[in-house]
């Protein structure tokens, strides 16, 4: 394991690339924080008010909302990480090296593993900076009583994890069947924000679809991984949210996730390299 | 027990078979030369000794185990070209491969002193010379110290001066005792370092033997005489001259077992004819190849 880390560490930690994109995705992170306030403090000053009552005090950085509420619009911007395993796999196959490592004396089972950390880690850091990121906002901007609230809503997390964590799975997998940089960042671009969006809605919402089919828009695998942090605003005009993971929405997910390594497996098994 | 050896090792791309059926094995210590011309299977073999190509049929048994991860790491090896990562420097790319070899302690410094890269350790891979990356690539197979090196073409693409100090280097490398798996079309080279050779052609096994029991089969005799056609006449009344051909005005002579330049010589003289000229030419490796493809044509 640690062996497959330090290996995984050679190769990113001079790669230009990486960084850029990483930099941005904690860029990306920090302004997702701020927009709300900016937000709000423009309905403000639009003289916009809500049943008499100002924008400004609307508590999207109440504790424990503020995650939510961050988690959700990042779920958007996970593709920036998707595109850093893209482009170093590609580079990897490129410059010939996956088929080096494994002349070298690394197991195609090993190589697999060694991405997975990588997955893995840049799962985890997306979930610390999430919180960092949240924790520094809502101690400037959240209402004082909810930090009483503070440990509430700790799915959240979990779920922030889980969605990052399969969707990187699922772009390796694509990244490993095809191979060709430019076609799966485009791809993957086109696929997750526009078309499975697309497709899912109209089989979930299209009013002649029968009922029957409907839920099967909820099993796609972006939308899955979307649904395990669903959108906190419509609280703020007091509709009722899910602010909970189900254990139906985590097992479409695991499913997507064993997919995903079961077939990048299989893909590599028996592919020639 | 066989450092190497293979059973009916089988290739197919749909229709084209590029391996067919190939058994062989290497003994520990030699060095062993892998022929044929392009497209005649030999990386096709070496990929699939190395786990990046899929055998279609048939195995292979490398230090008497059943291949594995474990055991690709007692081998150095290059097939192809030289791959590393554009972005990393010679440094860099070495530490990554001693990782993968479970040798994170390797002396890297003396490896890149052996290739003669040590004053370029800082320099990426992308600004090195065809040469350089080679001699890099070779740094790597050596890094873990294996009991075994394959190397795939190593001169392709080198310069004059490149190709002789490859050839050095390769020399220098089987001077140490280690088993090394060369493929090349570069018979010269062959020649100058392998103790035994295999010939495939159209991925068939053509021909396997030791180097020097090909060639040794292979001396001929050069003679002339003022009198060629005399000397003509005598010659192809002696039994034990097989072939005789004609080259810028002397004869060639191919010859049966036990005949020698003395006994060709002591005939002639009892015959009276007086030689100008008798030497012995020694087979060249290039001549036997070209008469193994030729017989299989």
């Amino acid at each position: 394991m640690i062996k497959l880390l330090k290996i995984e560490w050679i190769k990113l930690k001079h790669f230009k690339a990486f960084w850029i994109l990483l930099g941005s995705f904690a860029v990306v992170n920090f302004l997702i924080g701020g927009v709300g306030k900016l937000i709000l403090n423009f309905l403000k000053n639009e003289g916009v008010d809500i049943y008499g009552i100002s924008p400004s005090i609307v508590p999207l950085y109440d504790f424990p909302d503020v995650w939510q509420n961050m988690a959700y619009i990042l779920g958007y911007f996970k593709v920036i990480l998707a595109f850093i395993l893209v482009i170093s796999i590609c580079n990897e196959f490129s410059s010939r090296i996956v088929r080096q490592n494994i002349i070298d004396g690394l197991s195609k089972k090993e190589w697999l593993t060694s991405k997975l950390l990588t997955i893995f880690s840049f799962s985890i850091g997306s979930v610390l900076l999430l919180y960092l990121t949240g924790l520094v906002y809502g101690l400037f901007l959240a209402h004082p009583h909810s930090f009483d609230q503070f440990f509430a809503n700790m799915d959240i997390f979990f779920g922030y994890f889980l969605e990052i964590f399969a969707y990187l799975c699922f772009t390796l997998l694509v990244t490993l069947i095809i191979r060709k940089p430019g076609i799966v960042i485009i791809g993957l671009f086109i696929y997750t924000l526009m078309f499975e969006p697309f497709v899912s809605f109209f089989i979930s919402e299209f009013p002649k679809m029968p009922d029957f089919y409907r839920p099967l828009g909820n099993y796609f695998p972006v939308r899955s991984m979307m649904n395990l942090i669903h959108p906190p605003y419509p609280k703020y005009y007091l509709s009722e949210i899910q602010d909970f993971i189900t254990f139906k929405e985590v097992a479409i997910v695991l499913g997507w996730i064993a997919i995903s390594i079961g077939c990048s497996h299989w893909w590599l098994k028996r592919k020639d390299l | 027990m066989s450092i190497l050896a293979t059973e009916k090792l089988t290739k197919k791309y749909r229709k084209i078979t590029a391996l067919d059926q190939l058994t062989f094995s290497i003994e520990e210590g030699m060095v062993f030369g892998l022929l044929g011309p392009n497209g005649s299977g030999k990386t096709t073999t070496l990929g699939m000794l190395l786990n990046v190509l899929q055998p279609t049929a048939g195995n292979y048994h490398w230090f008497g185990e059943t291949p594995s991860a474990e055991s690709r790491k007692k081998i150095g090896a290059i097939l192809e070209v030289p791959s590393f990562l554009p972005y990393l420097n010679a440094t860099q790319s070495l530490q990554l491969v001693a990782e993968i070899k479970d040798v994170p302690n390797a002396d890297i410094n003396g490896v890149l002193k052996t290739v003669g890269l040590f004053d370029r350790k800082t320099d990426h891979f992308k600004t090195f010379s065809l040469g350089m990356k080679q001699r890099l690539a070779i740094g790597a197979a050596l890094l873990a110290n294996p009991a075994v090196m394959i190397l795939d073409e190593p001169t392709n693409g080198l310069d004059p001066q490149g190709i002789v100090e490859m050839r050095q280097l390769i020399q220098d490398i089987a001077a140490t005792g280690k088993t090394i798996i060369l493929a090349s079309h570069l018979l010269d080279e062959v020649q100058k370092v392998c103790t035994d050779f295999m010939v495939l052609r159209k991925g068939h096994k053509v021909f396997q033997g030791n180097v020097h029991e090909a060639l040794s089969n292979q001396v001929r005799i050069v003679v002339g005489a003022s009198d060629m056609e005399t000397l003509q006449n005598h010659l192809s009344n002696f039994n034990a001259i097989e072939k005789m051909e004609n080259e810028e005005g002397l004869f060639l002579l191919s010859v049966g077992e036990g005949v020698t330049a003395e006994s060709i010589s002591k005939y002639l003289f009892d015959q009276k004819v007086i030689l100008t000229h008798l030497s012995k030419k020694e087979g060249s490796l290039e001549q036997q190849f070209l008469n193994i493809l030729a017989e299989h044509d």
